[in-house]
């Protein structure tokens, strides 16, 4: 039954689709059905609470293979589809507030129709529904980013995040291939069990291919950069699939898939890729200026602390936190939403010029930069602390300077939007307050989750040494960026190392993602190029084969033609003849 | 049940139809006679596929056993769906490309219908290969004469060179079936495989299998696509890449898996090797070219290679994917080209990088430019994907290479996407501003073959249902 919590959202979005452009209905149908699998999500999630429900449907079978789709209901898979479910009515309100004046048919069918695919994503039980609907969120997700077809950002980034993500696909692809070769199943937790019966080489081959797919899908190092171009998309989008749902499918999939990794060895590997990534991206938010794409580089650091968290095989500090980062990230998507909407920008320093601190978004976006940084009593303080349960003191270390970086760049942009007082009042609507304000408090209380989480993931966490000098080196960012982007000390030294920083962008990391694609589309050209002169060839000797057979060259004028056309009629008359006579 | 000669039948007496209509005036036209045909033929199936079909048998010479006869075998329902079915939607877009000697173009038309029924159908060697000649010369005619004013004829000339050497390679594969097994009946000769000596088994494969190179193609004999299919009127394009090529895939499954099974087990390494090799060099190949149609020639031509990788590695599961994937691709390829097609009638070009933001004109276009891109590009719910995904597994038991031509189908997004973005996406040009959305018709085209795109995206198991025996 657990494929009820999905139908609400297909028929709304074939119903949308099909109903046309019908004004706020749209919104309506969709916003209904979220609440309506929100729900289901809930009923479910208590009355299969603590057990493991697994519903298989043959999709086809031949000559005793069986191509199962089946789902999956435990405490962990209910969870994320509770999450999912509700994070999605918190959207589409917003949407209705975000999106009025756009067309609104084509976003919600959209909107619905991504909702199903990710709900069905967290509830598969078997890898080729997973990879289904893996596929399904990936091409929604390229629609919606290209909503805005008629503006050329748009057109470059969601191709861009379709072809990145798209190599996960095809690894994601490859992987189940592997699989179902080697044990005639795709079931999850049939694969998952047998792994000890499988040889070492496919381990790490289907290992491999499962970590490209998920650092492709959640924008990690080194497939990062479609996430930034992905913020053109409208920012509901940005919020419900670049942000809370869809990226996380990444780290969902390795947490699923826990045993795999631990079996290849591969921890490290994505442990590594994880600093690498966390790094990067607070360095890179530091210079930014887009209220999004700042947004959108914390959301890359934060996947990249799930990682670390699966790299250290700790599976409940990773769920958790990215529980808690759905709600306060999204909430701060809202908040950016609510400010471009009034004042026409997502530049964080046009938004200092026009004033807004004092308005009533101030609370909830402090609270909401607050949980970037970790600091209690928020929720997120708490998740750190489950993150690096498992940490080493290397990785301890380098967390405290993650720590430290993380800090400086969300009160960079904290102290930035809001460095001047509200000249007017901020109009508040009921489909922008409420979700805003519903994530805020869960994001201050919602740390004492933690300790009921065990039912859902086991989770392990404490505060320890190490929990404190992160906290005291987030404090210290909070302090540094006061100091220099508050009351603007150092300004020039501020202002020449952002001059410095978008000198190098210049030559970043992209430009080589960008020269890689030019080189395979030269080839291709010249491959093209080839194969042309191939078939020219191949002309000139089809038509020498003519001149030599008839010693004439009126093959252009047509005689040869003529000649040629009446033996082969003939012919035809001549078989048709046979066989309708003979 | 349904005899099977009554598929024949049905076109043979639309054929004549058309013959005698100028002969009483003109009652109806061309069109609808070659409509009705179809239609009846397409009920025909369908009452033979609920009640089944009777094979049909009439000696004609029993000294070298020729003999009329049809059956189907393990594999012809998947493709006479396509062969019945797909022409249908193929003569929408004919009605309205065609402006000049209508009934003689029809009455090759039907031709093409009936001779590639025959081939699917036809048990008997030499009944097989009288159709199998017949379908490649209506098509020979159709180049020429409806093509391209300047370079139709040359690029028709061209086909016909490398079909017919095709053609004489699988004549040579008949004879010396016959000359081993005394027999043309595919029934006897299955049963008297045991003769042939294992030399004469390998030249035989290897002349099949330049038939089949040839027909899919396969590279490096596949330099005739390109111009047949880019200067071929666009319904001969549909017909050449929807049919054409599917009768050298179910060729190739017939004798090579079906009769030279040990020889393709044992070459099954090098063929997937050469398949994989043409994937990946067609997908660059693809990926350089700046017009649709020709990107589109070459895109056929990728799934073709997917499909020769899926039968070299002489699997069940991957032949069963190679049949899915040949049927999927006959309807997504006709989607596309009829895209392509009305693109070209709008705009006046097929360079892509010429327009823009079509979107906002043309809304239901852009839902089935996407909608075929994205069955093309095997999204799960579509026809590609169930293919790809059993020609991926089955041939990766065996040939573990072949996965590597999953790198082709990222090329393929490549420049698909680069397609979507160029047409779709961006401003409209100054020009286009007069830009009407898809006729009735067309939108009745298009949504009748998206919805067979679907039903066997969704419901594979229609199709695994009706192949039998492997």
């Amino acid at each position: 039954m657990l494929y009820l919590i999905l139908v609400p959202l297909l028929v709304s979005s074939v119903l949308i689709a099909v109903l046309g452009e019908r004004k706020s209905l749209s919104w309506a149908l969709s916003l209904i059905a979220a609440v309506v699998s929100f729900l289901l999500s809930a009923f479910f999630f208590v009355s299969y609470f603590n057990r493991n429900i697994l519903e298989s449907y043959t999709w086809f079978s031949f000559s005793g293979l069986i191509f199962s789709l089946s789902f999956v209901g435990n405490n962990l898979t209910l969870f994320m589809s509770l999450l999912v479910s509700f994070i999605s009515v918190m959207v589409l309100l917003f949407a209705g507030f975000y999106m009025k004046k756009e067309k609104q048919s084509r976003f919600y069918a959209e909107m619905s129709f991504f909702i199903f695919s990710m709900l069905g994503l967290v509830l598969s039980g078997s890898l080729l529904l997973f990879f289904i609907f893996w596929e399904f969120v990936g091409i929604t997700s390229y629609l919606l980013i290209g909503f805005w077809y008629d503006k050329e950002a748009p057109a470059v980034s969601s191709k861009k995040a379709l072809l990145i993500t798209r190599i996960g696909d095809l690894s994601f692809l490859a992987a189940i291939v592997i699989v179902f070769s080697a044990l005639k199943t795709f079931s999850i937790s049939a694969f998952l069990g047998s792994i000890p019966l499988l040889p070492p080489m496919v381990i790490l081959t289907v290992g491999i291919l499962f970590i490209i797919a998920a650092l492709s899908k959640a924008a990690q190092f080194p497939f990062y950069t479609w996430l930034i171009d992905a913020m053109e998309g409208p920012t509901p989008v940005s919020s419900l699939l670049h942000s809370a749902t869809m990226v996380a499918a990444g780290a969902y999939l390795l947490i699923r898939l826990l045993p795999l990794i631990s079996a290849a060895g591969l921890s490290s590997l994505i442990l590594v890729f994880a600093f690498i990534t966390a790094i990067t991206a607070a360095l890179l938010a530091l210079k930014e200026r887009h209220f999004k794409k700042i947004l959108a580089y914390s959301t890359i650091e934060s996947l990249a602390f799930m990682f670390m968290a699966i790299g250290t095989l700790n599976a409940g500090g990773a769920v958790f936190y990215l529980f808690t980062h759905a709600v306060f990230k999204s909430m701060l998507f809202f908040i950016s939403g609510v400010l471009a909407i009034l004042f026409g920008t997502y530049d964080i320093y046009e938004l200092n010029s026009r004033g807004t601190r004092g308005s009533w978004v101030t609370i909830p976006a402090l609270i909401g930069f607050a949980s970037i940084a970790a600091i209690p009593p928020f929720m997120s303080f708490f998740a750190h602390s489950a993150i690096t349960y498992n940490f080493n003191i290397y990785e301890n270390s380098v967390f405290v300077v993650i720590a430290f970086l993380t800090a400086l760049f969300s009160f960079r942009a904290f102290f930035v939007i809001f460095g001047k007082k509200s000249r007017n009042k901020l109009k508040r609507e009921f489909t922008v307050l409420f979700p805003i304000v519903t994530l805020a408090v869960i994001s201050t209380f919602g740390g004492v989750i933690i300790y009921f989480f065990n039912a859902i993931e086991p989770i392990l966490h404490s505060f320890d040494a190490f929990s404190f000098i992160s906290l005291a080196a987030a404090l210290l960012g909070v302090f540094v960026s006061y100091e220099l982007f508050y009351a603007k000390k150092e300004e020039k030294t501020v202002l020449k190392m952002q001059r410095t920083a978008v000198k190098l962008e210049k030559y970043r990391y992209e430009r080589f993602i960008i020269g890689v694609g030019n080189a395979v589309s030269d080839f291709g050209y010249y491959i093209g190029r080839f194969d042309s002169m191939l078939s020219s060839a191949a002309s000139r000797a089809a038509e020498s084969t003519f001149i030599l057979s008839s010693k004439t060259r009126e093959i252009e004028n047509g005689d040869a033609f003529r000649y040629i056309t009446a033996i082969v009629i003939g012919l035809i008359a001549v078989i048709l003849v046979a066989v309708i006579f003979i | 049940m349904i005899n099977l000669i009554f598929l024949l039948i049905v076109p043979m007496a639309g054929i004549l139809a058309l013959i005698i209509k100028p002969f009483i005036g003109k009652p109806v036209s061309a069109e609808i006679i070659t409509l009705i045909t179809m239609v009846i033929t397409v009920i025909l199936f369908g009452f033979g596929l609920l009640l089944g079909f009777s094979g049909f048998n009439a000696n004609i010479n029993s000294s070298i056993s020729f003999s009329f006869s049809l059956q189907t075998s393990f594999i012809t329902i998947p493709f006479l769906l396509l062969a019945t079915v797909l022409p249908i939607a193929i003569l929408l877009f004919a009605a309205k490309e065609i402006r000049q000697s209508r009934s003689l173009f029809y009455v090759f038309y039907l031709v093409v219908y009936l001779s590639v029924i025959s081939v699917f159908i036809s048990s008997n060697l030499i009944v097989f290969f009288i159709f199998w000649e017949l379908a490649v010369l209506s098509l020979f005619f159709i180049i020429s004469l409806w093509g391209n004013a300047e370079k139709g004829r040359k690029a028709g000339m061209k086909f016909l060179v490398f079909t017919q050497f095709g053609s004489l390679t699988l004549l040579a594969v008949f004879i010396l079936l016959f000359v081993y097994t005394g027999s043309f009946n595919l029934p006897v000769i299955a049963s008297k495989m045991a003769l042939l000596p294992s030399y004469v088994e390998y030249l035989s494969f290897f002349l099949l299998l330049i038939t089949v190179m040839i027909k899919m193609p396969i590279f490096p004999l596949h330099e005739w696509l390109l111009d047949s299919y880019y200067y071929s009127p666009s319904s001969g394009t549909m017909f050449l890449s929807a049919m054409l090529s599917k009768l050298g895939g179910f060729a190739f499954i017939l004798f090579g898996f079906g009769l030279f099974r040990n020889v393709l087990l044992n070459l099954r390494l090098p063929l997937v090797l050469l398949g994989v090799f043409t994937a990946i060099y067609i997908a660059f190949a693809a990926s350089g070219q700046k017009d649709f149609k020709k990107l589109l020639s070459y895109s056929s031509m990728f799934y073709m290679s997917l499909v020769f990788i899926g039968i070299s590695s002489g699997v069940g599961t991957a032949i069963i994917g190679s049949v899915i994937l040949m049927v999927s691709h006959g309807f997504i390829i006709t989607l596309l080209f009829g895209i392509s097609y009305v693109l070209f009638q709008k705009t006046g070009t097929n360079e892509t990088a010429k327009l823009g933001g079509i979107m906002s004109k043309m809304p239901l276009f852009a839902f089935f430019l996407v909608f075929g891109v994205f069955a093309s590009l095997g999204i799960p719910g579509l026809s590609n994907f169930p293919g790809e995904l059993l020609i991926f597994i089955g041939s990766y038991a065996v040939a573990g290479i072949s996965l590597l031509a999953i790198f082709g189908i990222l090329l393929s997004t490549n420049y698909y996407l680069r397609i979507i973005k160029q047409v779709l996406f961006g401003q409209l040009p100054k020009k286009l501003t007069t830009l009407k959305e898809l006729s009735t018709v067309e939108l009745a085209v298009f949504s009748f073959l998206s919805f067979f795109i679907l039903l066997i995206g969704l419901f594979p198991s229609l199709l695994i249902g009706v192949i039998g025996g492997l």
